[in-house]
């Protein structure tokens, strides 16, 4: 009798997270939820991804939303007049994100979060013509504040045109021995031909990843008369990023593999819980490998 | 006898000419005021929301949202469907005629205006999806000297219009202060050195007149003498009031004399630009200790009809 007492207290203690409390989530992969709200002390969007416009482009955890320069200055063509700027309610309704980018985000965030349209502003600018600028910014879903707020930008042409960002998965580290930012970059882009694409095991994966990391390691310069940096394999699991909602209304993902890596600490060092994610695309493409001097 | 008839012709020819100067007020016409010299904008006119006040010379541009539904003005909540198109509220705000006017005659210098950004702003959030809103559209001019240089006061200024493209006029309010300066402070010797305030601190007279736009025809007109007569009483007040602050009894000050001002203000049927007219009631620090430069003018703003400017020192030991 005190035993089924006992399962019976069990069972009610466990049954909210174990038979799906629709409040609940899972955790974060740790892969994805590294820097919260910088991308690291001296590291700007701009050195992690070129010609990215700073003024519109955002990070939200590891997820990089970011407008190539090029795109966002480029001009209207034919002129808009401001007369006829499209309206700022079909603006917003355009610009709403959808449930894809809300899971992709979310996917990064702990509490779960949705979006609020937090203002929408025409701009002028020089050369260009008339910019609408939308600003989403996200809460949790059940109220209380997620720290700074974090936002979405929406850029829409003069003549309502939604202009797309790019959206990136990447991943800063810094070794104590280097001075220097090791960087791992992946875009995120569904497999134009899901049908066609080989696709690699994950041992195979993992030989990428660790061939593409022992290549990034070679041209880390090392201060003379110090030892380089030690790293060993961690492990590897697979990500599923949805990117869009399809015509059946289900989600289309891109998936990736994390291959991880762990700085081996020296003798006198404590354990070192950080790690580097080198991105291995399901085709075998690995995310781009860079490293980023501390001073610059 | 002779000496009698020049001493007297001499007198009546020095009292014919202050007559003439009581007769002919000057007019007003540096509008320069020293922005590091003055108190903050907010402690001016604490009620307006802080990013969409600005000042120009002696104008202070404002809106006062509590004060339109006080009069009654409440904007009527639309959908954002309904919302007038953003090209109208940009060409509803263009600076116009009147505006420009003013601004080139209170900084003195040509200015010229360029559209920046219209942002939609939610005056008072319902917080539900889908509801008619209060909104507004906050359009930001950037405004540049057209022949280049500094100019003084701020780079961009803000114009609302409402949700169906109608312009909502600022409220305006032209202003003075004077910098007097307070006694050193005593030294507390249990306050830590660090956080002690170095230099003397100050005090701000100051005037305030809002300008509605029926002042520019008052009911009655009211002549100098009585305009300075009314402008003494209100700044005498204001001495007494300033004596009883802490440190400030011993402030003294002159009557200096009557000036006239005119603002651009409107325009007449012909396309004219009409000017408002004000009186310059100007009083001076009558200094003790030598200073290095003379004392500024105070002046006390009166309207025509009689409305005196709301007087009132600013502490500058009120600040936390």
């Amino acid at each position: 009798m005190r035993k089924i007492a006992l399962l019976m207290l069990f069972i009610v203690v466990a049954a909210p997270s174990a038979w799906g409390d629709p409040y609940r989530k899972k955790d974060v992969d740790p892969m994805l939820s590294r820097w919260m709200f910088f991308l690291g002390p001296n590291l700007s969007v701009a050195e992690l991804i070129p010609g990215a416009d700073l003024k519109t482009s955002r990070t939200i955890g590891t997820l990089m939303i970011a407008y190539p320069e090029r795109i966002i200055n480029e001009e209207d063509a034919p002129p808009v007049d401001l007369k006829d700027v499209v309206p700022v309610a079909t603006v917003i309704r355009r610009t709403k994100p959808d449930k894809a980018l809300t899971a992709l985000i979310n996917l990064h965030l702990d509490p779960d979060c949705h979006f609020s349209c937090q203002g929408a502003s025409l701009v002028s600018r020089k050369h260009i013509g008339y910019r609408w600028h939308v600003a989403w910014e996200l809460s949790p879903n059940y109220g209380g504040s997620s720290g700074p707020p974090v936002e979405y930008r929406a850029v829409v042409t003069a003549g309502g045109k939604v202009i797309t960002p790019d959206f990136y998965q990447f991943d800063t580290y810094i070794s104590r021995e280097h001075k220097q930012w090791l960087c791992s970059i992946l875009k995120l882009k569904l497999p134009e031909n899901q049908q066609e694409q080989k696709m690699l095991s994950q041992q195979q994966i993992e030989e990428r990843g660790r061939a593409a990391f022992q290549e990034l390691l070679k041209q880390v310069k090392v201060t003379p008369g110090a030892d380089p940096a030690q790293f060993e394999f961690q492990d590897c699991r697979a990500i599923e990023f949805p990117l869009r909602v399809g015509a059946d209304g289900k989600f289309q993902y891109m998936k990736a593999w994390g291959v991880n890596f762990k700085e081996i600490p020296g003798s006198d060092e404590k354990k070192i819980e950080d790690f580097f994610t080198v991105w291995v695309m399901e085709d075998g493409t690995v995310s781009e490998l860079k490293i980023i001097p501390i001073d610059s | 006898m002779n000496l009698k008839c020049l001493l007297l012709t001499l007198s009546l020819f020095t009292a014919s000419e202050t007559a003439v100067v009581a007769q002919a007020p000057t007019e007003f016409n540096d509008w320069k005021l020293n922005s590091d010299q003055m108190p903050s904008l907010y402690e001016i006119e604490p009620n307006t929301p802080y990013d969409l006040t600005f000042r120009l010379g002696h104008v202070i541009f404002a809106y006062e949202p509590d004060d339109w539904q006080r009069r009654g003005l409440k904007q009527k909540p639309v959908k954002l469907e309904s919302l007038v198109r953003v090209g109208k509220a940009v060409t509803a705000s263009e600076p116009d005629v009147i505006f420009r006017a003013l601004v080139d005659q209170q900084l003195g210098q040509k200015q010229t205006f360029q559209f920046q950004k219209a942002n939609l702003v939610l005056w008072d959030d319902s917080g539900e999806e889908d509801q008619a809103e209060l909104y507004l559209w906050e359009i930001v001019w950037k405004k540049l000297p057209v022949y280049g240089g500094l100019v003084e006061g701020p780079e961009q200024i803000k114009v609302l219009v409402d949700a169906q493209g109608s312009l909502i006029p600022h409220d305006r309010y032209l202003i003075d202060t004077v910098t007097l300066l307070l006694p050193e402070r005593e030294i507390d010797p249990e306050q830590n050195p660090r956080y002690r305030k170095t230099g003397r601190p100050r005090i701000w007279p100051c005037a305030k007149l809002k300008l509605e736009a029926s002042d520019i025809r008052p009911e009655k007109r009211l002549s100098p003498s009585e305009i300075e007569k009314r402008g003494r009483q209100a700044f005498d007040k204001m001495v007494e009031r300033l004596h009883g602050i802490y440190k400030a009894e011993s402030f003294q000050f002159r009557y200096v004399g009557l000036q006239t001002a005119k603002l651009p203000w409107s325009l007449n049927a012909e396309g004219q630009i009409e000017y408002l007219h004000v009186w310059a009631v100007n009083f001076q620090e009558v200094q003790t200790e030598k200073m290095k430069t003379p004392p500024e003018l105070f002046t006390v703003w009166v309207k025509e009809d009689g409305t005196v400017a709301d007087l009132r020192p600013i502490d500058e030991r009120d600040r936390n």
